[in-house]
């Protein structure tokens, strides 16, 4: 079942434009703190189910997942998939001796997820103009019944993706907005276009 | 004002320039300062004057510098930043403070020099509290995990005591009938030969009556050969025959099944022996593949010679059934092998076929005494519950897994050494047997 | 005469930008390529002055193109825009012949400054 995205096509290329940029942003910030390259995906923009939302959550296998909200002009979550896979090698960048403690490696997925979605985010409003402040990421661990027992219907989610090149370390980052926040998005995205 | 409410905040805020120096620190942070460094911690860095974790607290600030994003820490990762106690250091359960930190980048509105905010909340009671259920939650976990396993234990314990409860009750039906039927089978058989033997006799007479037709009267003839064709002799001679012949098979195949239900109740009187596994398994092979000859066999033996203290006739009779089994799964093509595994106190023998399988909800039966999907006349249904009876006798496991379509294996392990091999089946331990 | 101007970027929003950024004091023609692909066989079918080039794009990245280019003889200039603006990524671009590394968003001063080195204003 695919979902009509609730944008049009001028609206999504321009969103995922500005995606791009922010995830550029992103990218250069978390590689000149840590001095290493970062590959960025295209952004994926699509409306999803709950049930979609929890399979794309799952694409990639042994993986750590966080959760942070956003509230100001726009409402949402951003939810970030990381692999297991590589993390010790961005550990000895982040400056993290080894070996690492379960503490570490929890610390360390907070902070990735706190540098690249907040930037990602950051970088998205000052680009609409808008205001958010991120919250605390927190870990979690998605549960099928529970996005099966969800109450939306469909949600636009916007899909980044960061692969740290030396390693084989990547990390996903998925936003999601609430229906208020997505009609004001594309009012703004369309003063952007007009 | 602002200042003095800063000042007085529950929270700690203290803030730093790029090079880490102090700026400011409110009274949250100033209270738990040496009494001596409270005059004079202005441009001080901000690790000299709060030791342990100064590294990480470097590297924090440096990120919210070059990033000019604020960072989190939370107590689950880092309880203690900063070198504090906790503030009931009197009556309270931990002796240093829970923090969470928050560093924020902010900039000085009249010189635009950039500098940090940290934010230090003490979250002691929180993390009191969450840990107290945590070590709660995790004793519940425990115990939840050992009541499964005793549910567990008892479930399988039950199922296998009305496996043996049903298969020690067939089984002495099964005796009993077999005694039984085999009286009536005695004299039955003996008549029945008789009978053949009175009806050839009469026959005989018939036939000489009718070969010495022609010395009789013309009258006498026609009489003798009116009574030949009212009694339809032709067709009575004929079926005698034939009826004696099927009745003396039926009967055989009446014997055979009270002989295998004498074996199912395993009144046999043969003693314990050494008994070669490795021979036996040879035996069957060649046994069943002159009768069954599509599959192809294979055998895997560890040891040129496996021995186990035994029963042979029950033992043999246990692995030809399950091995008929096995090639009759087999239609066209296929294979069946045969692993002996010899361990230490045990032997393990694998019949693994490629044949049809059988469907799960077959598979909780087939140890049944009588269940058989084979077409009526055809199988008794008693082949595996021979061989569990008597592979239990030998206080061992026979465990069957199959899937449809792939193949079945079916294992059987006994102990080499069987302390109640040679006494009778009633009450044996059933510890150790299994029927899936 | 106008400037025959390649822009391949797979965002129209981006496209449209980087045209209106453009100085108004020269004349262009333009020719617009929506991914790496279509932006290879408009340079091998006609000549350009100039390509404004994107590297975040479908089918073949910039660096693709770049190194299409650079195997060629007479490139025309290539100025990169990108929103990936790693030191890393800018020193292969620069190794493959890009004159110039542009941020985006795209600040229309720093494409006049950029034209004006590369001496078209």
């Amino acid at each position: 079942m695919s979902i009509v995205l609730p944008l049009d096509e001028e609206q999504r290329d321009a969103l995922q434009e500005l995606l791009n940029i922010s995830m550029g942003q992103a990218a250069n910030s978390l590689a000149q703190l840590i001095e290493t390259k970062i590959d960025i995906s295209i952004p994926k923009i699509s409306a999803v189910t709950p049930t979609q939302l929890y399979s794309l959550l799952f694409e990639t296998k042994d993986a750590f997942y966080t959760r942070q909200s956003f509230l100001g002009d726009v409402h949402g979550e951003v939810m970030s998939v990381l692999s297991q896979a590589g993390l010790s090698e961005v550990a000895t960048l982040m400056d993290y001796d080894e070996p690492l403690s379960k503490e570490d490696i929890q610390e360390i997925i907070l902070e990735l997820c706190n540098i690249l979605a907040g930037a990602c985010l950051a970088g998205l409003s000052e680009q609409l103009e808008l205001t958010t402040n991120l919250n605390m990421p927190t870990l979690f661990l998605p549960d099928k019944a529970n996005f099966d027992e969800l109450q939306w219907q469909h949600s636009l989610v916007m899909e980044v993706q960061f692969v740290i090149a030396i390693s084989s370390f990547s990390m996903r980052v998925v936003f999601c907005l609430d229906d208020e926040s997505l009609a004001r998005m594309k009012d703004t995205l369309d003063e952007l276009l007009a | 004002m602002f200042e003095q409410l800063v000042g007085k905040l529950p929270v700690g805020i203290g803030i730093v320039d790029e090079d880490f120096n102090v700026v400011y620190l409110n009274d949250f942070f100033l209270d738990r300062l040496p009494h001596n460094m409270r005059s004079c911690y202005k441009e001080t860095p901000v690790v000299e004057l709060f030791q342990g974790q100064g590294k990480f607290l470097k590297r924090r600030l440096k990120s919210v510098f070059v990033l000019q994003h604020p960072s989190f820490s939370y107590w689950e990762q880092r309880p203690h930043i900063f070198p504090f106690k906790s503030s009931r250091p009197i009556t309270g359960e931990e002796t240093q403070m829970y923090q969470n930190m928050e560093i924020l980048p902010i900039k000085d509105k009249t010189t635009g020099q950039r500098l940090a905010c940290i934010f230090l909340q003490d979250v002691t009671a929180q993390a009191s509290y969450f840990r107290a259920q945590q070590k709660l939650s995790e004793a519940l976990k425990k115990e939840h995990e050992a009541q499964r396993k005793l549910i567990r234990k008892l479930d399988t314990a039950q199922s296998q005591l009305i496996q043996a409860e049903k298969m020690a009750s067939t089984g002495q039906l099964a005796a009993g009938i077999a005694h039984e039927i085999n009286n009536p089978i005695g004299f039955v058989n003996a008549n029945l030969n008789t009978l053949e033997q009175y009806a050839s006799h009469l026959l005989a007479i018939c036939d000489g009556v009718k070969t010495q037709l022609e010395h009789f009267t013309d009258d006498l003839k026609e009489q003798i050969s009116v009574l030949f064709e009212s009694n339809h002799y032709d067709l009575l001679k004929d079926d005698i025959t034939e009826l004696i012949t099927e009745s003396t098979d039926g009967l055989t195949r009446v014997k055979d099944i009270v002989e295998n239900l004498k074996n199912f109740s395993l009144e046999t009187t043969e003693g314990t022996q050494v008994v070669d596994i490795c021979a036996v398994c040879h035996q069957l092979i060649t046994l069943i593949s002159a009768q069954y000859s599509s599959p192809q066999y294979k055998l895997q033996c560890e040891h040129e010679k496996v021995e186990v203290m035994g029963n042979p006739g029950p033992l043999k009779q246990a692995l030809m059934n399950v091995m008929i089994n096995a090639a009759q799964a087999i239609e066209e093509k296929g294979f069946i092998k045969l692993t002996v595994i010899d361990a230490a106190q045990s032997v393990t023998i694998k019949i693994l076929d490629s044949g049809c399988g059988i469907p799960v909800k077959n598979l909780k039966r087939v140890f049944e005494p009588f269940f058989t999907t084979k077409p009526e006349g055809q199988g008794q249904g008693l082949g595996l519950s021979v061989a569990y009876t008597a592979i239990e006798q030998h206080q061992g496991k026979i465990s069957i897994s199959s899937k449809e379509a792939k193949g079945t294996v079916v294992e059987i392990t006994i102990p080499k050494q069987s302390t109640a091999a040679a006494s009778c089946c009633e009450e044996s331990e059933v510890e150790n047997s299994q029927a899936t | 005469m106008s400037l025959s101007v390649l822009v391949a970027d797979d965002s129209k929003l981006s496209r449209r930008s980087v045209i209106r950024s453009l100085p108004q004091d020269l004349e262009y023609d333009i020719t617009e390529a929506t991914n790496g692909q279509e932006a290879i066989n408009a340079l091998s079918e006609s000549e350009f002055a100039l390509v404004l080039l994107d590297l975040t794009m479908p089918e073949v990245d910039g660096v693709g193109v770049l190194e299409f280019l650079h195997a060629r003889p007479n490139t025309p200039n290539v100025i990169v825009i990108s929103a990936d603006f790693q030191p890393e990524k800018q020193k292969i671009v620069m190794a493959l012949g890009a004159k110039r590394f542009l941020r985006k968003p795209l600040d229309k001063e720093e494409l006049a400054m950029a034209l004006f080195e590369l001496g078209y204003l």
